[in-house]
């Protein structure tokens, strides 16, 4: 199994990691849809507009909610064309980026300790964000979500069994 | 401290070290009393004083007997508290230096307060208020004696131990740090520092408001002025000329107060810095734990033919005093003004195996300084078409002078950025008016990091980034920008694999 994630092939990530963060998403534009929604009801009923103020701000607030939803649909399978991770025998290499590219290189001598961490959406579908941690300052700790849970506990044991 | 064995060993603080703590608090106290005082004129609000200061006291007498350490037999143990009961042990071979920081009253009385850093966060590990030198000298003997085999590893070209004599490496005299204070701005903390304590002073029955509408009374039509612009101009000017002087002879006279009497000597792998007039500071910094070199010139000193040159470690690396503690550590420096002709020797002695002059610098991309330029014209124009539109174009002839500077910028910029590659280090230098010099060993790098905006991609180049265990205080962050592409991507490879194949000692 170490042999297999330390094998120097660049990888996509997970593909269920599209769906869990359309899911994430989603839920996220409905919580700001729904805050924004009593915020602005609440002003209204505190200011007794128009009729033809409310119809201008609810289709305001529609657009807004829908532009978020149609991002948050369209941005996850583009960031996932963009995101890879690479291990060799001496570095582990994180490529992502849509617009604002970055590729982050972290020598396996350098790794101080790694978290797998799951959240309840990562967990309904077996994927897992890996978390290492180096000494450094700007990139005290590098994060890689979407990759599967079992990769993730590979790439973890790869990198504290070089360690030690 | 049940048991008859673990009683062994076990030490106080020096008796003096109750002085200081209740006189630390009663600093503390000091301004809400006063003002309390002053508040109450005689109403029998003194038995407050009373409330405040009694528990205080109290509490200072507790912690004073609370705290135990031991020199165990490769770590410190330190133990604090009676409610809460709290053991810190910490390795010998952690502990990345041993600061002493004596005040005046403190340097009379022969006793002296120690910091012990370790790699991790901004405060130091622990703090040991008061120690006599005598107990100071045998602390420090048992952590740095433990700490040998770690500090200095099998580091190519650290020097066989134990030679452990004492060589002076610099010494900065008083001219030289009367120019380093010619090239700071302290004067102006100074300044802000000593007005927000007028405020303070407010519950005392001070104004502080009347200083400022002391500054706003003065009607320069008053004045005995030959009248016309020009003569407003001259006197705004002279003006001027005379804070910036004052300010400046404000920052000559903390840097002198600060850094008198600056020598940094060597031990063996240790460097250790003594400066200061009044409060005296001795930091001691292994060589091993230098994580990024920084040479820096402004234009006084490359006129001169001087350098500054400054360091930083795993932690803080300076500034943010610890709980209680006045004075803050400056481990910044490892020379604040020195000969050019000196720097080198200097450098190899910090960072064995790098020789600056035996850089052979890789230029940034060709078009840097057109993209460069273009993003300063932008900015310009960003800036002078609001007042344009609101009081006519004749505004834009102000931003001739901006153009100006952005081409010069442009082009001196480009011109003095460069990187280059060591047998064990990378450099990067950037900056025209003020100049830096970089050096980060391979074994000190943590990660490498490859950037692109959008703007990079269209031009087909790329910013390139070196972190370190270092804090960043040295302000001269390890950032590449405008590199060729392929030129950042083979950079990005190089530094890995030199990397990968050091091991990371603290």
């Amino acid at each position: 199994m170490l042999g297999s994630v330390a094998d120097g092939v660049e990888r996509s990530l997970d593909p269920r990691s599209i769906t869990v963060r359309r899911i994430v998403g989603a839920i996220t534009t409905a919580a700001i849809g729904g805050v924004t929604l009593i915020a602005l009801v609440v002003r209204l009923i505190a200011s007794r507009p128009t009729r033809g103020d409310v119809v201008l701000l609810l289709l305001a607030w529609v657009a807004l909610v829908a532009a978020i939803a149609v991002l948050s649909w369209l941005w996850p399978p583009l960031s996932f064309r963009h995101a890879f991770w690479r291990i060799d025998a001496s570095t582990m290499r994180i490529r992502r980026g849509v617009a604002w590219r970055s590729v982050v290189s972290i020598p396996r001598s350098r790794v101080q300790h790694t978290d797998v961490r799951q959240g309840p959406v990562e967990r309904a579908f077996g994927l897992a964000t890996l978390v290492v941690h180096t000494a450094g300052t700007e990139h005290a700790s590098i994060g890689l979500s979407g990759v599967a849970h079992e990769t993730a506990l590979a790439i973890r044991d790869h990198l504290i069994d070089v360690q030690a | 401290m049940s048991r008859p064995d673990d009683d062994a060993g076990w030490r106080r603080l020096h008796p003096l070290s109750l002085l200081f703590r209740i006189g630390s608090t009663a600093r503390r106290l000091l301004l809400p009393a006063l003002a309390l005082l002053f508040v109450s004129r005689g109403q029998g609000y003194e038995l407050w004083l009373a409330v405040m200061f009694v528990p205080a006291g109290i509490a200072s007498i507790v912690s004073y007997l609370s705290y135990r350490y031991r020199l165990g037999e490769d770590e410190l143990v330190i133990r604090q508290g009676i409610v809460t009961r709290n053991e810190r042990h910490v390795p010998y071979g952690r502990i990345q230096n041993i600061d002493l920081v004596q005040n005046l009253l403190q340097r009379w009385l022969g006793v002296a307060e120690a910091r012990f850093e370790t790699a991790g966060g901004e405060e130091p590990e622990a703090v040991m208020r008061v120690l006599s030198l005598a107990e100071l000298a045998s602390v420090r003997e048992c952590v740095f004696r433990e700490a040998r085999p770690i500090a200095a590893g099998p580091d190519p070209g650290t020097p066989a131990e134990p030679a452990r004599a004492t060589e002076s490496l610099y010494r900065a005299g008083l001219p030289q740090l009367a120019l380093l204070g010619l090239t700071s701005n302290r004067g102006l903390a100074v300044v802000a520092a000593a007005f927000g304590a007028l405020w303070q002073l407010e519950p005392l029955g001070y104004d502080p408001q009347s200083l400022v509408r002391a500054i706003a009374r003065v009607d320069p039509s008053r004045a005995h002025l030959p009248p016309g612009p020009w003569a407003t101009a001259l006197v705004a000017g002279l003006g001027f000329l005379v804070v910036v002087l004052a300010l400046k002879l404000l920052s000559v006279a903390w840097t002198i107060v600060r850094l008198y009497g600056f020598a940094l000597d060597a031990r063996g792998a240790d460097f250790s810095a003594r400066y200061g007039l009044l409060t005296r500071i001795a930091a001691t910094v292994p060589q091993q734990r230098i994580q990024l070199l920084s040479v820096r010139r402004g234009p006084l000193q490359r006129w001169l033919g001087q350098a500054s040159v400054q360091i930083e470690t795993a932690g803080r690396g300076g500034g943010g005093g610890g709980e209680g503690a006045g004075t803050e550590v400056e481990r910044l420096w490892l020379a604040p003004w020195i000969d050019d002709r000196a720097l080198p020797g200097l450098v190899a002695r910090a960072l064995p195996g790098v020789d600056l002059e035996s850089a052979a610098w890789q230029p940034l991309a060709a078009r840097a300084g057109r993209r460069i330029l273009r993003r300063g014209l932008a900015i310009t124009l960003a800036v002078g078409i609001g007042p344009a539109i609101w009081l006519g174009p004749k505004v834009l002839l102000a931003l001739v002078p901006l153009v100006l500077l952005a081409v010069v910028h442009a082009r001196l910029w480009t011109r003095h950025a460069a990187y280059a590659l060591l047998p064990d280090a990378v450099l990067w230098k950037s900056g025209w008016w003020t100049r830096r010099t970089s050096v980060v060993p391979y074994g000190k790098i943590q990660v490498v990091g490859l950037g692109q905006t959008p703007f990079d991609r269209r031009h087909r180049m790329a910013s390139l980034s070196v972190d370190t265990a270092g804090a960043g205080h040295v302000g001269h962050s390890f950032e590449l920008p405008y590199l060729d592409e392929a030129a950042a991507h083979a950079l990005l490879g190089r530094l890995a694999e030199e990397t990968s194949v050091r091991a990371f000692r603290w």
